[in-house]
């Protein structure tokens, strides 16, 4: 039997956030621009792994994905189990800041999905001298602050319902009818071995803390261009929200996925391929490289 | 119904996920009922239109033809895109459902599989009262 390896490296680097070292684990192939990819609440960087793996975006991009702390590979601090995780706009921002710091990426894209989505807006507003464009999958302005109910999410986190696979049966009705198989199953795994409590703590900086609709969304474009794509079958975060982005933010690019859900990097990475292409192609030519 | 309930029993991922499940699920389309017994995964079908535990997921016969479409439109397309969007209602107890969404999605699948190919053979639909199938 052939081995084949991936061209893809991991490695851990340890980071000092809010007076904890934690233990962040990031994979990264290919050369030339930095393009930091964020993945979704409740999963890891396993969502980008064919992104990664794809000549065409690593031929000209430098990829590199972590696992937030927590997830995935990462570890979380000490004391974790006695301590129920949440994540807030402040700690997202930090440990993505603290990251780009620690591999010293000089204004990298960054494109995330879902709160990945949510945050690269923050990211832009708030720190546009850190990056150089942003790519929005699944973006939002909130999730439903107003009916915000913890108790609502209490599945994923209570000792007599195992949390892996009710994230993963609620997240496959985010998934689009038309994805394959292999990558509906495998996005579904990435669920269904969440760390316990993880997901629902994700979900406090998606549905509330991370509300961005009474904020100005004042980026400039032609310093940081934004690029939104959102599939049609994402009920969670509507394409129509995204849309709504876009039209208050001159300049920002776009584009509705048809036969897509929620996790399109992952979902179905062939197809999304084919939307993420004319972005990156677009972005390099505005940048001049 | 008889031949649903084999297709049910006969499934490797039913029969992951149902191992410890013992509940009564009804799907209720319009004026149709559909009553699933489950044993510790073992499905055969209830013997009465109440529901003594478990849960019913009610949906009108238009919501569910999309849901049964070859390719549904977006927010019919999985059982709980119909519910968080709250075409199809849940009556009974929903730790049943959340404790077992899996189970849950995966009987909804084949019972969807079982209508698709009713309807490719042209057997009729409902029909008028309470029909238990």
């Amino acid at each position: 039997m052939n081995a084949v390896f991936d061209d893809v490296i991991g490695r851990y680097v340890q980071l000092e956030l809010n007076n904890e070292t934690v233990r962040i684990y990031y994979e990264e192939s290919g050369e030339g621009i930095p393009l930091l990819c964020l993945h979704t609440a409740g999963a890891d960087g396993r969502q980008y792994r064919e992104i990664i793996r794809n000549d065409s975006v690593t031929s000209r991009f430098r990829v590199i994905v972590p696992d937030m702390p927590w997830h995935g590979k990462s570890s979380p601090p000490v004391g974790w189990q006695a301590r129920e995780y949440q994540l807030s706009t402040e700690s997202y921002l930090k440990y993505i800041l603290a990251f780009m710091n620690a591999l010293d990426l000089d204004r990298p894209l960054v494109m995330g999905c879902s709160i990945g989505g949510r945050v690269v807006l923050h990211l832009a507003l708030k720190h546009p001298d850190k990056v150089s464009g942003i790519i929005g999958l699944q973006s939002g302005l909130d999730a439903g602050a107003d009916d915000y109910d913890p108790e609502s999410l209490s599945h994923f986190n209570r000792h007599d319902v195992h949390a892996g696979y009710s994230a993963a049966g609620w997240m496959a009705a985010l998934i689009a009818p038309q994805s394959p198989d292999d990558h509906r199953w495998e996005t579904l795994w990435h669920y269904a071995s969440g760390g316990p409590g993880v997901f629902k703590g994700d979900l406090y900086y998606y549905a509330y803390d991370g509300d961005l609709r009474n904020q100005a969304l004042d980026i400039d474009t032609e310093k940081c261009p934004v690029y939104l794509l959102s599939g049609e079958y994402d009920w969670s975060a509507p394409a129509s929200g995204a849309e709504e982005i876009a039209q208050m933010i001159p300049g920002a690019y776009f584009k509705k996925m048809t036969a897509m859900g929620h996790f399109p990097m992952s979902e179905n990475p062939k197809k999304f391929l084919e939307y993420l292409s004319p972005v990156l192609e677009d972005y390099c030519n505005r940048i001049g490289a | 119904m008889n031949q649903l309930i084999e297709q049910v029993n006969a499934d490797d991922m039913l029969r992951r996920f149902g191992a410890y499940y013992t509940t009564q699920i009804q799907i209720i389309c319009g004026d149709d009922i559909y009553h699933f017994s489950i044993n510790a995964g073992q499905v055969s079908e209830g013997d009465s239109n109440t529901l003594e535990e478990g849960f019913s997921l009610t949906g009108s016969n238009e919501v569910w033809d999309k849901y049964c479409a070859d390719v549904p439109p977006p927010e019919h397309h999985e059982f709980a895109a119909l519910f968080a969007n709250g075409h199809i209602s849940l009556k009974g107890d929903m730790y049943a459902l959340q404790s077992n969404v899996m189970y849950v999605r995966r009987l909804l699948e084949l019972w969807r599989e079982h209508r698709r190919g009713k309807k490719r053979v042209g057997q009729p639909q409902a029909v008028q009262g309470r029909n238990r199938k």
